[in-house]
């Protein structure tokens, strides 16, 4: 198998999960592996906390205290394995004929990008990502919340990507534990580490012949938009006073 | 049948004139008879509305004396409908009665959209539209549900905040923190509408959550106020309170929510109608029993128009003042014809809450 792992803005890409798909991928010994980066230039990283002040302060207190500080950069993990790092700006020219001539069979999507079509059509298998909700019933953003606040199981789904928004062909599906007194943040993470998990059967799956996706239909479901302030603060209400009936005792 | 719809119906003949095919825009009582006057562009909106209510009526088995759908049709021939939330209204009225009047509504929705932008509509525009389209929808007519579709979208990205779950009353700067109460009924109204037939989870949580966050403005007698706050969802302007508002236009999302389980929307119900029975600030019912007239409002003495009040919504924003109900208020004794119009809609249908609809004051 020839596979590359997608990811993005390679100064601050340090979370845990990525690394879990990258060594595991590693021990599982592909014909050829590379990791390939996108949106690397100074401006993408502006672009991308513009209006984000939250997601900057939080940035802020996650290098100022949290552990995550001493995880290692995906590169770097990357380069000490010996694997190929690639970057390009986006996915440009250059970028879509790197991925031509690397012929890959499947390119595991570790951002949280559109992916065009161009690049879509190129892997033999297609370019797994995973979605963190019940597909197709949750479709969109802020996902995790919205399955809160409906008070519905939370699911990480792995699907082959479309051009089409989280209406690929779903590979699988795993429950993710919540624990009471578990925040957003701890299910988030939660979530990453099926999102892992999920990554690496998907792969095994393929490998064995045993993949057998689902099509999804667009009325099947619905499509959810970034949540807002008052029913942020709902869910974390619901949270902090265990109003869940999903958890795992 | 109920008392309050066979009232209804009985008014509107009085509020209908014939030779010019339209029902009144405002009816006052002068010695004991009705006054209609007919201001163009407001009677051809409260005609819909009249239409659109007694269409609902005579589905429930409310006889009506005339024949509604020539009536109906002969109006839309007559008229031609302008205005942008007008045309959404004609829509829902005409989609399941007569096809080409419906085709070249649903024709001057699009053909506007790809020349408009979005800050030539205001919500009550993108509601009406919505509601209609959606009925389109329901009916068949092609291509109406990816019509419906954009104009959730639209209405959604727009005008709907979701940081507080209100939604504004148009992009103008100057109104961007200030709607109208009956703004956000029509929003509810034709989310809920469009959440029903797409079976759209998001929508119905929008819906769901947006009506708890309204139940919360709701008076100490039951009013409803006419500005609100979108940043803190807090009332900005109490007054004029609306008889309208109070005892239909309120349930054209109370009584879905009550359906869809949401056991709050019940008491809030009879707040809102116990008022028009005289469980208001004056303690005094809003109902003129003979000749029948509901009254339109209670507003203040000295109001100062429009600009008043929206000069005293934004001195609220400002001096971040909470805005309480005053004793210099007076009963405003107009009635207008679409307000009998959304009873007809809310209540014909309805065999709950039997005390408002049955009440005495209505025999």
């Amino acid at each position: 198998m020839r596979v590359i792992i997608l990811s993005c803005f390679p100064l601050i890409d340090k979370l845990p999960y990525k690394n879990k798909v990258l060594k595991g991928l590693v021990e599982r010994k592909p014909q050829d592996i590379a990791l390939l980066y996108v949106k690397t230039k100074l401006l993408d990283y502006c672009n991308e906390l513009k209006g984000k002040r939250e997601l900057v302060s939080k940035l802020i207190k996650i290098r100022s205290s949290s552990p995550l500080r001493f995880e290692i950069k995906l590169f770097d993990a990357a380069r000490e394995s010996g694997i190929n790092v690639v970057m390009f700006k986006n996915f440009d020219i250059k970028c879509l004929r790197w991925l031509r001539d690397f012929r890959p069979d499947i390119i595991h999507n570790l951002t949280g990008l559109y992916i065009p079509r161009a690049v879509l059509k190129i892997p033999r298998y297609g370019v797994v990502g995973a979605h963190y909700a019940d597909l197709p019933r949750i479709r969109g953003s802020d996902t995790i919340r919205w399955s809160i606040l409906l008070d519905l199981p939370v699911v990480v789904s792995h699907m082959f990507l479309l051009p089409k928004l989280d209406l690929g062909d779903i590979l699988l599906k795993s429950p993710v534990e919540v624990r009471r007194g578990d925040n957003i943040e701890i299910i988030r993470r939660k979530c990453q580490e099926q999102n892992a998990m999920g990554h690496l059967r998907v792969y095994d799956m393929i490998k064995a012949g045993e993949l057998a996706p689902i099509k999804q239909r667009e009325e099947e479901g619905s499509r959810f938009y970034r949540m807002g302030k008052f029913l942020r603060n709902k869910v974390d209400y619901l949270l902090s006073e265990c109003q869940y009936s999903h958890y795992v005792e | 049948m109920t008392l309050l719809c066979q009232r209804a119906i009985q008014t509107f003949e009085k509020m209908y004139d014939k030779s010019i095919g339209l029902y009144s825009s405002s009816s006052g009582m002068v010695s004991g008879k009705y006054i209609n006057k007919f201001e163009d562009q407001i009677a051809i909106r409260y005609t819909i509305n009249s239409l659109l209510g007694l269409k609902v009526a005579s589905r429930s088995g409310y006889k009506l004396g005339f024949p509604l759908e020539s009536r109906i049709k002969d109006f839309l021939k007559k008229y031609k409908i302008k205005n942008k939330a007008d045309v959404g209204l004609a829509l829902l009225l005409v989609a399941d009665i007569d096809e080409k009047i419906s085709h070249n509504l649903l024709d001057k929705i699009r053909d506007d959209i790809s020349r408009l932008r979005p800050s030539n509509y205001n919500l009550q525009d993108y509601a009406w539209l919505l509601w209609g389209v959606v009925e389109a929808a329901r009916n068949g007519y092609k291509g109406s549900k990816d019509l419906a579709r954009k104009l959730f979208r639209d209405v959604h990205d727009n005008l709907f905040d979701r940081d507080s779950l209100i939604p504004r009353y148009s992009l103008n700067p100057l109104r961007r923190r200030i709607t109208s109460f009956g703004g956000i009924t029509y929003f509810l109204r034709s989310i809920y509408e469009y959440a029903s037939y797409f079976d759209d989870e998001y929508a119905l949580v929008i819906f769901k959550e947006s009506l708890r966050r309204i139940l919360k403005i709701q008076g100490r007698f039951g009013e409803w106020p006419w500005l609100v706050d979108v940043k803190t969802g807090k009332v900005l302007e109490w007054y004029p309170v609306y008889s309208v508002h109070q005892d239909s236009m309120a349930m054209l999302f109370l009584l879905p929510g009550l359906s869809l389980g949401i056991k709050e929307c019940e008491d809030s119900i009879r707040k809102s109608y116990s008022w028009i029975l005289g469980k208001n600030q004056l303690g005094r019912p809003m109902i003129n029993k003979e000749p029948f007239l509901i009254y339109r409002s209670i507003k203040r003495k000295v109001e100062g128009g429009k600009a008043g009040r929206y000069i005293r919504a934004v001195s609220n924003i400002l001096l971040k003042c909470k805005p309480k109900l005053t004793n210099r208020v007076e009963i405003n004794d107009e009635c207008r014809s679409y307000h009998l119009g959304w009873i007809l809609f809310v209540w014909s249908n309805e065999d709950k809450f039997d005390e408002f609809t049955n009440s005495e004051i209505f025999l």
